[in-house]
Order: C-alpha cells, then sequence, then structure tokens
C-alpha cells in the first residue's frame, strides 16, 4: 500500500470541507476522485499535500505517517501535486520552473536525465526553454505544470483538474501522457470532472459527495455503476 | 538648471531607490507592506556610526558590515512581527499594527541606545570637492551612484543566477505553488526580509554622511515608500526608476520653485502620476495578488 487516509477530517477556518475521508493507492496504480463541484475533492488533495492541517483521521505514506508534515517534507518524501489551473511560475522561464522542482529534492541540477524525461513528454518545453512560463499557451503551461510536478520523480503525482480548460484534441493527448508517466512506475491521484475519460485510465475510482466517499471501486465496476452514470457521466 | 541640480537629485534618488527596493521586494514576497523598514535606515545609519568610531574599518567595509547586521535584524523582526501573524492567518490589517508597532520599538529602542542627538559620520568620509564639466561634484555623490549602481548589479545576478534567488521569484509569483513544489516558503520570505533590511542599512550608512544618523531618520522610508508606489508597487525596475525620479524631481523642484515647498512638489507629482496611471510607471493592470 502507497498511500491510507483513514477519516481525514479538514477545512478552512470554521468551514468543514472533509468529513471523514478514507482511500487508498496501491503501487503503479491510477486512482481517480471524481465527484461535483465542491464535494471536497481539491481539499483532500491540500490535505495529502501538507497544506490544510487534518483535524482528524490518519495519512499513513509508503509505511509512515505523514499527518500534519509541512508540505516541503511531503514533496521531499514523494507526494508531488500539480494544483489547477497553470501550475507555474509565469515569471520564471521554463527551465527555472523545472530547476527549482528539481532542486527541492535534491535532483542533482543539469544532470540531465530529470530535465531530459520532461522534454522526451513534452518536446514543445525544450524548444521554449528560455522563455517565461507566463507567455506558454494554456496548453503549454499545463505541460510545464505536469513536467515540473513529474522531474523529482515522485512516487505519487496528484493532479487536480488537469483537463481543465483544454482543448478536447490537447485532453486526448493529456490522458495519454497520464498513462505515460503511470508506465514510468508513478502512481497517480486524478482528480477529474471530466469523469468518463478519467475512469477509462484508472484502475480505481472513489466518488466523493459533500466531503465523503459515496462509492468506490474498480474503474469498470463504476463505469458501469447506475447510479455514477446517472450523477457523474451524464448518461 | 545645472547638470549639478540633476546629480544632487539622483544622489537623494539612490538612497530612495535602494529603500523602495526593499519594500518592494518585501511586499511582492509576503504580500505585506512592512511600515517598519525606514527603521531599518536608522538602525543601519546608527550602526554604521558605530561601526566606523569604535572599528575604525575603512567606509566600504562598514558598509559590509552593516549590510549583514541589518539582514540580521530583518531577518529577527520577520520572526518576532511579522510571521506570527502570517502563519495563522490574521487579517491583513494585523500586519499593518504589528509593523506600525515595530516603528515605535526601533526608533524608540534606538533613541535609548544612541541617544535623542543626531549624530555626525566623520567629515572625512564626505570626500573632496572636485571640478568636472564646470560643476562643482563631491566625490562621495559619486561613490553613492557607483555603489548603488553595483548593489542593483548585484541584486539581479542573485536573483536571476542562484536558486535562492529563483526561489525567491517563485514565492513572489504564487506563494501556494511555492509551497506544492517543496520550496521552504517560510525560509524564503525571511530571508526576504533580511534582504530588504540589508539594503535599508546600507541606504542608511550612505545617506547618514550627507546627512546625519539620528534615530529619527527613518521618515525617510514614508518618501522611499512613495517612490516605491511610484515605480509600481511590486516591481523592481519600478522601485528603481521611481527613487530615481522622485529624487530629481524633489532637486529640481526645490531649486527653481523654493527648497521650502520641497516636499510639496514631490508629492504633488506623485499625485499626478498615479492620478495617471494608477497602479506606477511600471505597474501592470490592478488585481489581487494570487
Amino acid at each position: 500500500m502507497l498511500l491510507k487516509l483513514t477519516g481525514i477530517e479538514a477545512g478552512y477556518g470554521s468551514i468543514k470541507v472533509l468529513h471523514g475521508v478514507s482511500l487508498e493507492i496501491h503501487e503503479g496504480e491510477i486512482v481517480t476522485l471524481i465527484g461535483n463541484n465542491g464535494a471536497g475533492k481539491t481539499t483532500t488533495l491540500m490535505a495529502l499535500s501538507g497544506m490544510l492541517k487534518p483535524r482528524a483521521g490518519e495519512i499513513v505514506f509508503d509505511g509512515r505517517s505523514i499527518t500534519g508534515l509541512a508540505p516541503d517534507r511531503i514533496v521531499e518524501l514523494g507526494i508531488c501535486q500539480v494544483p489547477e489551473g497553470r501550475g507555474v511560475f509565469p515569471s520564471l522561464t521554463v527551465k527555472e520552473n523545472l530547476e527549482l522542482a528539481a532542486m527541492v529534492v535534491g535532483t542533482r541540477l543539469d544532470s540531465s536525465k530529470a530535465f531530459d524525461t520532461v522534454y522526451d513528454l513534452f518536446p514543445v518545453l525544450k524548444e521554449r526553454e528560455n522563455q517565461r512560463a507566463g507567455t506558454l499557451s494554456g496548453g503549454e503551461q499545463k505541460m510545464l505544470a505536469i513536467g515540473k510536478g513529474l522531474i523529482s520523480r515522485p512516487k505519487l503525482l496528484l493532479l487536480d483538474e488537469p483537463s481543465l480548460g483544454l482543448a478536447p484534441m490537447l485532453v486526448q493527448n493529456l490522458f495519454r501522457v497520464i498513462e505515460q508517466i503511470n508506465q514510468m512506475g508513478t502512481s497517480i491521484l486524478l482528480v477529474e470532472q471530466n469523469a468518463y475519460q478519467a475512469l477509462a485510465i484508472a484502475d480505481r475510482g472513489y466518488v466523493m459527495e459533500v466531503g465523503k466517499i459515496c462509492a468506490y471501486g474498480p474503474a469498470e465496476k463504476l463505469l458501469s455503476d447506475d447510479a455514477v452514470r446517472k450523477a457523474y457521466l451524464g448518461c | 538648471m545645472s547638470l549639478a541640480i540633476i546629480i544632487n537629485g539622483l544622489v537623494v534618488g539612490c538612497i530612495y531607490s535602494l529603500i523602495a527596493l526593499g519594500f518592494s521586494m518585501i511586499f511582492k514576497a509576503s504580500g505585506l507592506t512592512n511600515f517598519a523598514h525606514g527603521e531599518s535606515v536608522t538602525i543601519g545609519a546608527l550602526l554604521g556610526f558605530t561601526v566606523l568610531k569604535v572599528t575604525g574599518l575603512p567606509f566600504g567595509l562598514s558598509l559590509v558590515l552593516v549590510f549583514i547586521l541589518s539582514g540580521l535584524l530583518g531577518i529577527l523582526i520577520e520572526k518576532l512581527a511579522y510571521r506570527p501573524i502570517r502563519v495563522k492567518n490574521a487579517p491583513e490589517i494585523n500586519g499593518v499594527i504589528s509593523s506600525v508597532g515595530m516603528i515605535l520599538i526601533l526608533a524608540n529602542g534606538a533613541m535609548l541606545v544612541w541617544g535623542a542627538e543626531p549624530l555626525a559620520y566623520p567629515a572625512s568620509i564626505g570626500g573632496s570637492l572636485f571640478q568636472i564639466l564646470g560643476m562643482t561634484v563631491s566625490s562621495y555623490s559619486l561613490w553613492i551612484l557607483a555603489i548603488t549602481a553595483l548593489l542593483m548589479v548585484v541584486l539581479q545576478v542573485f536573483l536571476n543566477r542562484t536558486m535562492l534567488g529563483k526561489s525567491m521569484r517563485a514565492v513572489a509569483d504564487s506563494m501556494l505553488l511555492a509551497r506544492l513544489t517543496g520550496i521552504k516558503v517560510d525560509r524564503i520570505i525571511s530571508l526576504t526580509f533580511g534582504l530588504g533590511a540589508a539594503f535599508g542599512g546600507v541606504a542608511g550608512v550612505l545617506f547618514a554622511p550627507i546627512y546625519y544618523a539620528s534615530f529619527d531618520i527613518g521618515v525617510i522610508g514614508l518618501k522611499s515608500f512613495a517612490a516605491a508606489i511610484l515605480g509600481g508597487y511590486g516591481n523592481m525596475a519600478g522601485a528603481v526608476t521611481g527613487g530615481l525620479l522622485l529624487g530629481v524631481v524633489e532637486a529640481v523642484g526645490s531649486t527653481t520653485i523654493s527648497s521650502v515647498y520641497k516636499d510639496a512638489i514631490a508629492y504633488g507629482i506623485l499625485i499626478m502620476i498615479l492620478l495617471l496611471k494608477p497602479s506606477g510607471l511600471f505597474g501592470h493592470e490592478v488585481g489581487r495578488r494570487a
């Protein structure tokens, strides 16, 4: 077991968003977390990344409790999050964005294997290496954000709505890239509103509703579940 | 209007620029305006006085020493006065109150230590006067211009070439993303406060020989704050331009109109520019920090 959340409760100020979330990810899996807006998907990721301290429950990663650890420690241990939106530092160049992400885990700079992996996956980033990230197109920024999450070779990559705002063709590519990353040995927790496509590439899925997991199981099973189809797949 | 007046304006403008840079970098990184930043100028000037007097080090080395000491003080101030507020997500106004409190503590603390009388730097630092292109310029003025230029270059190199500098720019871009990237954001913010205060301290040491050192010279911070706003708050190039512009406008205004109206002229121009371009000379569209 790579990651296990047990009864996580968390929220912002006096507002409680998560009312006891439990989920697990095995090594090598793609797990997707789907649900409507406001269900608590992003909050779950923020608790996982150490941005929010859980008020109750436990997070165990790779055999040790990471509940309440600071975000930088969690990144060091091998959990990287690509947040919703563009997820890049706009005034830094493409290369600087990647360098910072690599530095944090002590990947030796310019010992270029880590960079090569990212550039192989997204050749356009190599071309734009010295360009400011803010001048890239939306799709390119998304690639950089994912490359940034990837360069430190995390054991677990958290992706928050990666397809949001991308043109349909780019979305196709994106899901293919996510599968590729997974095949390289990185486990993935994928938060998506695009539930159908997420379930199509995932091993297992969790469905979230108002701060709780309301259904879970193998992806194919969820895809054929009537209740899930009605609520999230629109068919 | 002679070139000498412009040069004098640029010299004072350099001081404003160095202080304005501190305001801007701290704001950019932490989202907080350190109103007590002017006090780093005060402490720097007074520390410089003591260092020169006690150690007898040459002026240049004293500058370096004050740079370091002021930087450490800035880090300490951030830890004591701002971090607790930032970490607990208190409303921004609490940070303002805290920084006003720091002004009182630092200015009065300085008065306790160094007394209320203005202290004059050794006259030898003022340098000699000489004639160039028919104007009388002091060699010290040229030193101020040169040292400021050097500091700006060093800052640029630091921000663009070192990982620490890049981390600072990343935190300034987005604190949330910096945290998620694994950057130790608290450490970076603390360093930014240190760097800002170090620039303020150096400005104090450079300023004192043409003025004097005293517990109350921190008011120069207010004008530098205006310069930072004028240039576009949070923008480094803007802070420098704003500072130089304010210095020159002040110098020209006080010789052509009246030195009595020096401040009125400076702030009048500031208000006019901000009416025309509310986000400042180098400012971008008005928006909230991410």
